[in-house]
């Protein structure tokens, strides 16, 4: 048993509060621009983020309905599509150049723009302090910047769209040659500006994460040790972590592809490439085509997992929040996620079974992939635990976490079949790959993080959701999820290639039109259930019922502040007494125990202390 | 059920792991039965109908369909373990003002039962995979006395050369088609592959086939039909524009036929 | 770190249960570290960038191209090595508060840091004239990974500048103690990459 240590009763404003240097200017006024803009408050800049990613989800968003508009109804003309301009759509029908901007940018916008930002600039820059007792970020001018890095980016991103040959169409994934050279694919400026804005983007990342990582090792409040850090606080740790080993090798990348696009370089095109049946000119060749996706995936699979331990660390506090009762195994949980971590620096060759690599490293990564399952299985079974025995109220944000649970498992599971090498070769870059890819980042990030808002929200905003309008919206985001994704796999299995813009085309395919019109349907209205939740929080904003400081009865620092929490957040640097997840404890009256709630007896211990000579 | 499993685990009753130990064969015995199934049960279906599977063409398509039919039950078994647990905890636990939860912080026996079985059926199912994948892919073990042929793609259309009577690419007798490949039933063929232009990727669903094209670096791949008839080649391999329609065919037929029409190809 | 009249801590235990809220590192430190890191990373991709696409080539260098020259840049290790020693020597005399010394032993290793580049320009210009395009794989790669090093010891030195021009104004302050082991630490990971760069280019 840990031994209690009787610490100061420190009498001074939490840690980075006085960082900037506000406190010592006593009252003096903040600019609104200096407020709310350039704001360096971690509070700030976190709804910054939330604004920013939620902008950026309807854009992802409105480009998945185009999508499977284009796939329910293929070469259908829907008159409402002609006010996009003429080398998107003709006559009301999606032209192929564009669908395939369309799932490229759809991809992008909600990888880099939105779950990225989400997880890692929202809930990481609203949460960390908070949780851990901290006045404010390490860095707060880095944190600043981070945030304006991020937008620059992102509207270099949109503005791609508006330039000649339309924005970038070779997939998320810019598969050179056709990323590489502009006469293959027809895109001219508009990959040069996305190889630019995820450069940007990448910065704003790493910026975040040095900030996170410092902010952590650093400036925990007294008596929070690294095994009493909520699980969220864990996750965004070791996601950092791998933000910075991860991001600089995509870095590499993008530069390589940057030159070769722009000073005509050949590191990506291999000797006498063919365009349009003739030798390529103004390159002289000698490149490796391969080289580009072993670097991508280095970063590229790691990226996965920086999208995922986040959410998951999130539904671990929700989970046990509302279940009442301490997270089951959670130094299992921690140790889990730097598996998940450390492993997935092992297994990015999974994505490039079929790309003519040497077999044999194939088989090496098959076994690392298998493998990197263990540490999702130990997650999900201590979820399992957590809800045994529990007592809980179906509140929204437990829903969305439970949700989490739910279809994580099944994108997990479908990982499995992708795994195997065999397995793959049929189903790789089939619709079981995008079915895959939705259970686990719509499903999985992006329900965790609607759990995140409905929770964190009344913290941000000081009222509460309207629980009604949340039910309903989790139950249409429920049904109809499933209703778009699970047939997937459907079609995955009976051998529908992604990236298809009409597969009609095929005879092996031309019968599944039926099931993707029924997707598409689900679709719109997963769509337009976004919508509830936008109303929700704007109009909670006014008319929602006051929080109050702790309305899930929470454990965890942040509940012991006023809602929203006032600039420097803690009046008084807090002092932490437990686990973040003493919920039910026995021989207690109420069932949660805050963690800065002094054990009985201890103020007098401390005074008895600080009075006694020997300590002086 | 969860009575005893809460007995088990929480007070180490030790009968109960025979009951575990029980589900777990049976749920092995399945697994193995399932593959036999998989290739036992005949197309109900007829072509280009399916809702799953489409035909298995070629010799390593049923093997390739088990392993699939394997993973498959092993994730239903673990699919419903988690959620019929889930769903079953959800209800039973749900929120009593009566009641308070139960206050524990994990149990460790529980957390290595729940490692180790995991692990042990990913590693049964990467040794099982390696077999197969090595089977298909390994140089090494490419059929004997298989026929070459060329297939070099390019936007957006699938360019096949065939080595003509001299059996050799490059010389004069070569025969070139564009878009329709002849396959003789039952002969086993290496196909080799590369990219012109961009990576585009060779897919034939009935055989499961897929192998990326990539340019500048050739691949090689075999197959060997086990069906007769008119299948599609589809590009599987994002290639710009025209992807979606890069369409190909394959007719697999007989020796003879192949030979008469190889005859005309290369008439002058 | 605890304010006078309180009650000090002793340094606690990493994974402790009873972290007293003290500073694990200082954290400039500490994000300096990481920002190390970083570019090890990114040397790490363009380093494997480098052998993926040299090892695919089937001669190297390509016929044409100029051969490198090992024996000249040879001194370029030379010099960065003893940068990095004489770096070492004025970390240890600019903590012992010996400003002279150390801000001297800055000079020379920027002196020597001086060194590094001209060889490196020796060997371009050499390789300009001779024709190595960086439109080539072999010269790409080369530009490309030598010259992402190159701003990287620009950028040093542009930061050693600023500290001894500092330290000549203040003497030895205590928060420029912290910033000549940051140079010094950049110099020692270059150093590292560099050794490891001309290893993988030069062999
Ligand atoms: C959040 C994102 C995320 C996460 C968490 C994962 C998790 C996993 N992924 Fe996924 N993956 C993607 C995002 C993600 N993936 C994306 C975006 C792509 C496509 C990229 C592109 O091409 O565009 C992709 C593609 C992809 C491929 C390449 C497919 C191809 O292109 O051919 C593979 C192959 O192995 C793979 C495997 C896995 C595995 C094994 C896991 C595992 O981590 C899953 C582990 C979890 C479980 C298994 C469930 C819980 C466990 C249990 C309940 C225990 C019991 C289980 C067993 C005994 C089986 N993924
Ligand atoms: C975080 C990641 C994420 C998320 C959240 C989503 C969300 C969705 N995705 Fe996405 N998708 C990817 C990541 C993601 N996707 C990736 C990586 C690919 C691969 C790309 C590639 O191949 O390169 C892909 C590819 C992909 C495809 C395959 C394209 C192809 O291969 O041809 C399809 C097809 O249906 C699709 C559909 C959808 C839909 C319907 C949603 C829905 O869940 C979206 C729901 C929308 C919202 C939640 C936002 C609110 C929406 C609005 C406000 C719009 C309202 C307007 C109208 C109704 C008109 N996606
Ligand atoms: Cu060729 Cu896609
Ligand atoms: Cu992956």
């Amino acid at each position: 048993m840990a031994t209690l240590v009787v610490p100061a009763v420190v009498k001074k404003p939490a840690k980075g509060s006085t960082a900037n240097g506000h406190a010592e200017h006593g009252h003096h006024e903040l600019s609104f621009v200096q407020k709310y803009i350039f704001s360096q408050d971690h509070k700030i800049i976190g709804i910054q983020f939330l604004f920013s990613s939620t902008f950026f989800l309807l854009v992802g968003g409105t480009l998945a309905m185009i999508v499977r508009l284009q796939l329910g109804w293929p070469g259908h003309s829907f008159s409402f599509l002609n006010i996009l301009p003429s080398t998107m759509v003709a006559g009301g029908i999606i032209l192929p150049e564009f669908y395939n901007s369309a799932f490229t940018m759809h991809a992008t916008f909600m990888i880099f723009f939105a779950v990225m930002p989400f997880l890692m600039g929202t809930f990481a820059n609203y949460l960390i302090p908070l949780k851990i007792g901290a006045g404010d970020m390490a860095f707060p001018k880095i944190n600043m910047l981070s945030f304006w890095f991020a937008l620059t980016a992102g509207v270099v991103m949109l503005s791609s769209f508006f330039v000649q040959g339309g924005a970038a169409g070779g997939g998320w994934t810019a598969y050179p040659p056709l990323s590489d050279v502009a006469e293959l694919s027809g895109v001219m400026k508009g990959q040069n500006l996305w190889l630019i804005s995820l450069l940007i983007s990448g910065v704003s990342s790493l910026m975040g994460a040095v900030n996170y990582i410092t902010t952590i090792v650093n400036m925990r409040c007294p008596g929070m040790s690294f095994f009493r850090l909520p699980l969220t606080i864990w996750a965004i740790f070791v996601t950092a972590i791998l933000l910075l080993l991860a991001i600089p090798v995509l870095t590499a990348a993008l530069v390589l592809l940057l030159f070769d696009r722009t000073i005509h370089t050949s590191f990506f095109i291999p000797a006498s490439l063919m365009v349009a049946g003739q030798p390529i000119t103004g390159r002289t060749g000698g490149g490796q085509v391969l080289l580009w996706q072993h670097l991508f995936w280095f970063f590229g699979h790691p990226e996965v997992y920086i999208m995922i331990l986040p959410a998951m660390g999130i539904s671990s506090d929700i989970i046990s929040n509302f279940a009442r009762k301490p997270v089951f195994g959670y130094k299992a949980m921690v140790f889990s996620i730097i598996g998940i971590a450390v492993l997935g620096f092992f297994v990015w060759g999974h994505h490039m079974f079929q790309s003519g690599m040497n077999p044999l490293l194939g088989t090496t990564f098959m076994i690392s992939t298998m493998l990197i399952a263990v540490p999702s299985a130990i997650k999900t079974f201590n979820w399992l635990g957590t809800l045994w025995g529990g007592n809980f109220k179906f509140q929204t944000p437990f829903l969305f976490a439970v949700g989490f649970v739910s279809m994580f498992v099944i994108g997990g599971l479908s990982g499995i079949f992708m795994a195997s090498t065999p397995v793959d070769i049929f189903i790789h870059d089939t619709y079981f790959i995008v079915g895959h890819i939705h259970y686990v980042l719509f499903g999985g990030s992006v329900m965790s993080i609607f759990a995140g808002i409905y929770f964190w929200y009344p913290k941000m905003f000081g009222r509460m959701l309207n629980e009604t309008l949340g039910k309903i919206h989790f139950w249409i985001v429920l049904i109809t999820f499933n209703g778009v994704f699970f047939p997937m796999h459907i079609l995955g299995i009976g051998g529908m290639m992604r990236r298809i813009y009409d597969y009609t085309q095929y005879a092996h395919l031309s019968h599944f039109q039926g099931l993707n019109e029924f997707m598409s349907i689900n679709a719109l209205i997963l769509g337009f259930s976004t919508f509830i939740l936008l109303f929700n929080m704007i109009w909670s904003y006014f008319k929602g019922k006051p929080a109050g400081m702790n309305p899930w009865e929470s454990n965890t620092l942040e509940w012991t502040v006023p809602s929203p929490p006032g600039h420097g957040n803690f009046a008084e640097t807090p002092h932490v007494f437990r686990g973040p997840y003493e919920y039910s404890a026995p021989g207690r009256v109420s069932d949660f125990w805050p963690q800065n709630e002094p054990p009985e007896g201890w103020l007098e211990r401390a005074e008895a202390m600080k009075a006694s000579p020997s300590h002086a | 059920m969860y009575k005893q499993l809460e007995e088990f685990v929480f007070h180490k009753r030790l009968k109960q792991p025979f009951k575990a130990l029980a589900a777990i064969l049976t749920a092995a015995f399945f697994t193995c039965l399932v593959p036999l199934l998989a290739i036992a049960a005949p197309p109900i279906t007829p072509r280009y109908k399916h809702f799953w599977l489409p035909d298995a063409a070629s010799t390593y398509a049923p093997k390739i369909d088990a392993m699939f039919n394997m993973i498959l039950w092993i994730t239903m078994v673990v699919f419903f373990l988690v959620e019929v647990t889930m769903l079953v905890f959800l209800i039973k636990y749900r929120y009593k003002p009566d009641r308070r939860a139960t206050y524990t912080h994990g149990n460790n026996r529980l957390e290595i039962v729940w490692t180790a079985i995991p692990a042990v059926i990913l590693v049964y199912l990467a040794i099982f995979s390696n077999t197969l994948w090595s089977e298909i892919r390994d140089p090494n073990k490419f059929p004997k006395g298989a026929s070459s042929i060329e297939i070099r793609p390019r936007q957006f259309e699938w360019d096949i050369t065939y080595p003509g009577p001299d059996g050799k690419f490059g010389t004069k007798d070569d025969i070139a088609t564009i878009n329709q490949l002849y396959l003789v039933k039952d002969k086993p063929v290496q196909i080799k592959l590369e990219g012109q232009d961009v990576i585009h990727s060779f897919f034939v669903p009935e055989f499961r086939i897929k192998q990326d094209a990539v340019p500048g670096m050739p691949t090689a791949v075999w197959i060997q039909p086990t069906m007769g008839g008119n299948f599609e080649i589809a590009c599987a391999e994002l290639c710009g524009l025209g992807h979606y329609r890069m369409k190909g065919f394959v007719s697999v037929v007989s020796q003879d036929s192949l030979d008469n029409w190889l005859k005309i190809q290369s008439a002058p | 770190m605890a304010a006078s009249g309180e009650i000090i801590y002793e340094r606690p235990n990493l994974l402790d249960s009873t972290h007293d809220g003290v500073e694990l590192i200082n954290s400039n430190r500490f994000a300096f570290l990481m920002m190390l890191g970083m570019d090890v990373m990114l040397f790490v991709g363009l380093g494997g960038g480098y052998m993926v696409l040299r090892g695919g080539s089937l001669s190297w260098p390509p016929p044409g191209a100029p051969s490198l020259r090992p024996a000249v840049m040879v001194w370029s290790c030379v010099f960065i090595v003893l940068a990095s020693v004489v770096f070492a020597v004025g970390l240890k005399n600019h903590k012992k508060g010996n400003a002279r010394q150390a801000r001297l032993a800055l000079f020379a290793g920027s002196l020597l840091i001086l060194g590094f580049l001209i060889t490196n320009a020796f060997e371009w210009s050499y390789l300009i004239t001779n024709g190595m395009d960086i439109m080539t794989v072999f010269g790409g790669i080369y530009y490309t990974l030598m010259g992402t090093f190159l701003i990287h010891v620009v950028i040093g030195s542009i930061f050693l500048f600023w500290i001894i021009s500092r330290t000549m104004r203040t003497g030895n302050s205590g928060k420029s103690v912290n910033s000549v082991t940051h140079v010094a630490y950049f110099f020692y990971v270059l150093t590292l990459l560099w050794l490891s760069i001309y290893g993988l280019v030069y062999s």
